[in-house]
């Protein structure tokens, strides 16, 4: 059965067999290498630096939907063979009644809302979780089912695809490591935050700029020393081109991860709204001072962001 | 025959799969629990039992097939077993191998009948080797923990490679496709992986030499289920139509078909009936009944086995001697998972199989190797720096098939501590700027953390802050310093996962001393009804809170605001409390908004604070009173308390005019009042006077210790009593006091007690039945009994003041 081989036929297989596994090697890195970064997304929204959008309602996902329309709807910012990328907080192994991630409802609606402006479009959903392994937190957060039904993406992050980017004017940073899928203009087409409202124990709040601790690689808790200047200036490296806050559920204390309903407010007077803008210092001045009762200029994150120039601490509200 | 045998074990072998792969999903899931092959196994069964000393009810499955075994023998063996079938299904491939090959590699059956004397034997004297040993075990852990990441890591590579193809979706699809296949998206990565997968390729390799060498030689499961075949229905027996072709003998995985044919090894057939399919002549039967020649027995020898026993015995010590326990200091060297039982017992029922490793959604528990001893090999432990604990999950006690690790509720699994938390404050980055800064760095960078914090799930958090705020030039600077607070410590790693230094983490769990516990956190279950930050708003009128508002929820938290002073608030319910600081000009205010329980336990501390100091009662809440510099409002579950503060004291007005403007921005209280509140008369009644109270610790200090003690009314904790003053044209009139017994039995009897402390004095007057005693010049008293009440009137004001007030209170009580 087994045929002969002679010493020549064994060094040319060799050669073929190394020589192809190196060339696919070489091919797949030219292929990581020379991407351009993402830019803003071209948006004929409503919407500006700023201004801010708040649709309020006991259903989320209409709530997404009218101040999507009030800004003039997807199909605005969404378009063709576009890929979308929402990165919704999906971090913690906690079902959604304790508002620690972002509600699947309101993710469901925005991937629906994508696809219906490009049937097209491919809409992918993803996190860095807290957890090692993301199918917990993605199966907890309810969201990756949510998704899924909606006819989007479930993307689990792949950790050789992180890219050290750097950062020449940050506070804090010089260069971190950030998610291809986020990061390159032939990756992404347009980047979607959907934070959730909540308290943080180190920030003080985690809203949407610090939603982008889970588009970034890195050991995160190297993060945590002088935060608000690395929440600024992670974000001036991502180009988030629409930030959709959920406030279905408002974590008012005890935050990020308390898993006890009585830490959650759910009430009319500051939940059950959505907050939407394409200024992310904005939405999370509004959250800051609306939802939680702070002076935006007392969140250190926010007043970094504003002199980095990411957006504007004063908002118009107009509400759908 | 044998393609039905062939489905059978591709069938099963899928069962197998599909419930290691999806072993997470399944947890707690109605349709099947993953553990139920690793159930199956009467080894592990007995093993488990007979080292535990205790029925394990979950393993009825193992002891129903030890019973079919009787009748069927080895059947598991040849249509089950997914060890068996992984041995059958990789034959193929070492037929040719085989071909040839003189067979000398050792070959004796009985050496599995010396190996199940060892684990049954091994069991009762206290090693625990089923798990070793047993075929599903191995069978568990070589798929788990080798074999599925393996798959899961080929299946990314390809989701990776084809996402870089131009092809776009080509890679999403793959995804897709292989996310309902192999589950996992990461590649679980488990300690020993490489071991694991040699031993696999050993027992595979063995086929070499003979097929299926572990069944035939080395397998102890198979030789329980053989030797307890005693009524086997189908025996192989062989008519005269053999021609001895030997065609059965070759076909034989088990190799247990001897004299020409025609002999049949007792316990060692499989039922796989390829004997009978290759049989040309139909000489083949599988009947009850078998020729007596044709039954041969096994090489067993007494020596032999007398030399395991010798063997087993004389290996005890190396496996018990544990030079590890002496190391730490008598802390288990390694953590358990939650719900682990006492190690003894935890090792006796642990069978190694991995299900837990599986289930576990952050890959935080890992085989161990000998860090807990030779005999708690591949026993799992957690490793926090690979993954932590998940607070809300008991996945690894809902899929251990020994309950080595019980299947805990979620509350109870939140009470058991894996270990406690310990900061190395020569590493963490917090106390190592702090140190830096006492070192009088005049350069100072924030270094306030804070990673561990966060992530620590405690509700109340067991990782606290010890504040630090300093100068560096005219510059205030905070570096708030993590600490943990061992009581409510879990001990899940969550802190030691994130934790931020490199290499070892600068806070480490230690293991537990002995079956630690979690202090219960007794915080609001539910969401009170009022949001202490939209009532403690930023602006009240003229008044401007000073900060932030504090809230401390729970018993724990309570301590952290007032120590040494809260326990009178925990008898009450107490739920949690925010406390605000108010200015206006030179006035300052500190708001304290309770939460309890009830609207009655609510009463309860505002009626203790307020009777104490109050000088008048005022319009507010369902009941509110004023005294110097201070305002008692008691609303529904809810007590508003205002103090005035700072140099210049807010004027009673100013205080009213606060908490009138903060209950405004709370709903309107449920005036619900104790019933022993509303048996005091209410004519006459000091209003703030009122005092509920069902503690010693908040019995109003006014009360004559021994009325309330033992040998009077033997107050309970728990016991709800109400007293209140009384007065008539503003002079004092009388005190009352109500107190509430299980039974009007109780009521009577404390009733006949307290006359008895003062059977010597002078009955000076009767109201109705009951007699006022004179207890000095002009200090009255009379003890009133009506149901399950006790009423006592004290320091009535002459004769007749007395026996109205008795009247009134008998007349109060019966209602």
């Amino acid at each position: 059965m087994a045929a002969e081989m002679s010493r020549r036929g064994f060094l040319v297989g060799t050669a073929v067999v190394a020589g192809g596994t190196l060339g696919l090697g070489l091919w797949r890195r030219s292929r990581r290498e020379g991407h351009r970064l993402k830019a803003a997304a071209p948006s004929q929204l409503a919407l500006g630096p700023g201004r801010i959008v708040v649709a309020k309602g006991q259903d989320p996902a209409q709530n997404v939907r009218r101040a999507i329309e009030a800004v003039g709807g997807m199909k605005a910012l969404v378009k063709g063979r576009q890929t979308v990328v929402i990165k919704p907080n999906m971090a913690w192994d906690l079902p959604p009644e304790t508002g620690a991630n972002a509600n699947p409802a309101t993710v469901a609606a925005v991937v629906a809302l994508c696809r219906e402006a490009s049937a097209e479009a491919r809409v992918v959903v993803f996190d860095r979780t807290m957890s090692r392994d993301p199918a917990g937190p993605y199966r907890a957060s309810g969201i990756a089912e949510a998704v899924r039904r909606a006819g989007g993406i479930v993307h689990y992050v792949d950790e050789s695809r992180f890219r050290e980017v750097a950062i020449p004017d940050g506070f804090a940073l010089k260069s971190w490591p950030f998610y291809e899928l986020v990061l390159f203009g032939d990756q992404v087409d347009v980047l979607i935050n959907m934070p959730a409202a909540k308290t943080h124990s180190t920030s003080g709040l985690t809203l949407g700029m610090k939603n982008v601790f889970g588009m970034v690689g890195g050991e995160r808790g190297e993060l945590h020393q002088q935060i608000h200047q690395k929440i600024a200036d992670l974000n001036r490296v991502v180009k988030v081109d629409l930030t959709i806050l959920d406030a279905t559920r408002v974590m008012f204390r005890n935050g990020p991860n308390s898993p006890r309903r009585s830490d959650v407010d759910d009430g009319p007077e500051r939940a059950q709204r959505i907050v939407v803008g394409t200024d992310p210092v904005a939405v999370d001045a509004y959250a800051a001072k609306e939802l939680f009762g702070r002076d935006p200029a007392d969140i250190g994150f926010l007043r970094y962001g504003a002199e980095a120039g990411l957006g504007e601490m004063k908002f118009t509200v107009r509400e759908a | 025959m044998n393609t039905l045998r062939r489905i059978t074990q591709i069938a099963t072998f899928l069962v197998f799969a599909a419930l290691l792969i999806h072993a997470a999903a399944l947890v707690g899931s109605a349709f099947a629990s993953p553990d139920v092959v690793l159930r199956l196994s009467p080894l592990a069964a007995l093993a488990t039992m007979a080292g535990a000393g205790a029925f394990i009810a979950r393993y009825v499955p193992a002891l129903c097939l030890l019973v079919l075994a009787v009748a069927f023998g080895r059947f598991f063996c040849g249509w089950v077993c997914p060890l068996g079938s992984t041995l059958d299904a990789s034959d193929h491939v070492l037929t040719g191998a085989r071909k040839g090959r003189k067979p000398s590699f050792y070959d004796r059956r009985r050496l599995k009948y010396y190996l199940l004397a060892f684990v049954l034997v091994g069991a009762a004297l206290g090693i625990s080797a089923a798990g070793w040993l047993d075929p599903l075990s191995i069978a568990t852990r070589s798929y788990g923990l080798v074999v599925a990441p393996y798959v899961v890591w080929l299946s990314n590579g390809v989701g990776m490679a084809l996402t870089d193809l131009p092809a776009g979706p080509l890679g999403d699809w793959w995804r897709r496709g292989s996310g309902a296949v192999v589950a996992d998206s990461a590649v679980p990565t488990y300690d020993q992986q490489a071991l694991f997968a040699l031993l696999l390729l050993a027992l595979l390799a063995a086929g070499i030499w003979y097929r299926r060498y572990w069944c035939r030689n080395l397998c102890p499961l198979g030789a329980l289920l053989g030797a307890v075949s005693l009524k086997p229905l189908f025996r192989r027996s062989v008519s005269d139509e053999c021609i001895s072709c030997h065609k059965c003998e070759r076909t034989c995985p088990m190799g247990c078909i001897t004299n020409d044919g025609k002999g049949t090894m007792a316990g060692e057939c499989i039922l796989c009936l390829r004997c009978q399919d290759a049989c040309p002549v139909d000489a083949i039967r599988f009947t009850r009944r078998q020729p007596r020649e044709q039954d041969v027995a096994v090489d067993l020898t007494k020596r032999g086995f007398l030399a395991t026993m010798g063997a087993t015995v004389a290996a005890l010590p190396f496996l018990r001697i544990n030079p590890e326990r002496h190391a730490t200091k008598g802390r288990l060297p390694v953590l358990r998972p939650p719900g682990a039982r006492p190690e003894e017992e935890f090792l006796a029922r642990c069978v190694r199989c991995g299900e837990c490793m599986r289930v576990c959604p952050t890959r935080a528990l890992q085989p161990s190797a000998f860090e807990a001893g030779v005999e708690g090999l591949w026993a799992p432990q957690l490793v926090p720096r690979m993954g932590y604990c998940v607070y809300t999950c008991t996945s690894c006690g809902q899929a251990c098939p020994s309950q080595a690790i019980e299947k805990l509720g979620f509350v109870e699994k939140q009470t058991r501590a894996l270990g406690k938390a310990k900061f190395d404050t020569s590493r963490c980055i917090p106390w190592r700027g702090h140190a830096r800064f006492q070192e009088g760095l005049s350069e100072w960078k924030d270094c306030n953390c804070g990673t561990c914090e966060e992530a620590c799930p405690v509700p109340t958090k067991a990782i606290r802050y010890n504040r630090f705020v300093g100068k560096v030039g005219d510059k205030e600077i905070v570096i708030d310093r993590p600490y943990v607070v061992e009581d409510l410590c879990v001990g899940c790693g969550f802190c030691e996962n994130v934790c931020p230094v490199a290499g070892d983490a600068a806070v480490r769990v230690e293991g537990p001393a002995a079956a630690a516990k979690v202090a219960a956190d007794d915080a609001p279950a539910t969401t009170p009804g009022v949001d202490p930050n939209r009532v403690l708003a930023p602006q009240i009128d003229a008044w401007a809170r000073d900060g932030e508002v504090r809230l401390y929820a729970g018993r724990n938290a309570l301590y952290d605001y007032i120590d040494g002073a809260g326990e009178p608030y925990l008898t009450y319910a107490f739920l949690q409390v925010a406390a605000a600081k108010y200015r206006q000009d030179k006035m300052e205010a500190n708001a304290d908004l309770w939460y309890f329980k009830t609207p009655e336990e609510a009463f309860g501390a505002y009626s203790r604070d307020c009777s104490a100091g109050a000088r008048a009662p005022e319009r507010l809440g369902n009941a509110a009173g004023s005294g110097e510099g201070e305002v008692w409002v008691w609303n529904g579950a809810n007590y508003l308390h205002l103090v005035s503060l700072g140099q210049k004291p807010a004027a009673r007005d100013d205080l009213v005019a606060l908490a009138r403007a903060l209950l405004a921005r709370m709903p309107e209280g449920e005036a619900k009042l104790p019933p022993v509140v509303a048996a005091l008369p209410a004519a006459l009644r000091e209003p703030t006077s009122v005092h509920f109270f069902h503690h010693e610790l908040t019995t109003p200090d006014v009360l004559p210790p021994d009325l309330t003690g033992p040998k009077g009314l033997a107050l309970a904790a728990g016991q709800p009593a109400a007293f209140a003053r009384y007065a008539e044209g503003g002079k004092p009139s009388h005190w009352a006091l109500v107190a509430e017994y299980p039974t009007p039995a109780d009521a009577a009897a404390a009733a006949r007690r307290c006359s008895a402390l003062h059977a010597t004095a002078k009955v000076a007057a009767k109201a109705g039945d009951v007699a006022i005693l004179e207890l000095a010049p002009n200090a009255l008293a009379a003890f009133i009994q009506a149901g399950r009440r006790v009423g006592v009137v004290l320091k009535a004001q002459g004769i007749e003041a007395a026996k109205k007030a008795a009247t009134d209170l008998g007349q109060s009580l019966a209602h």
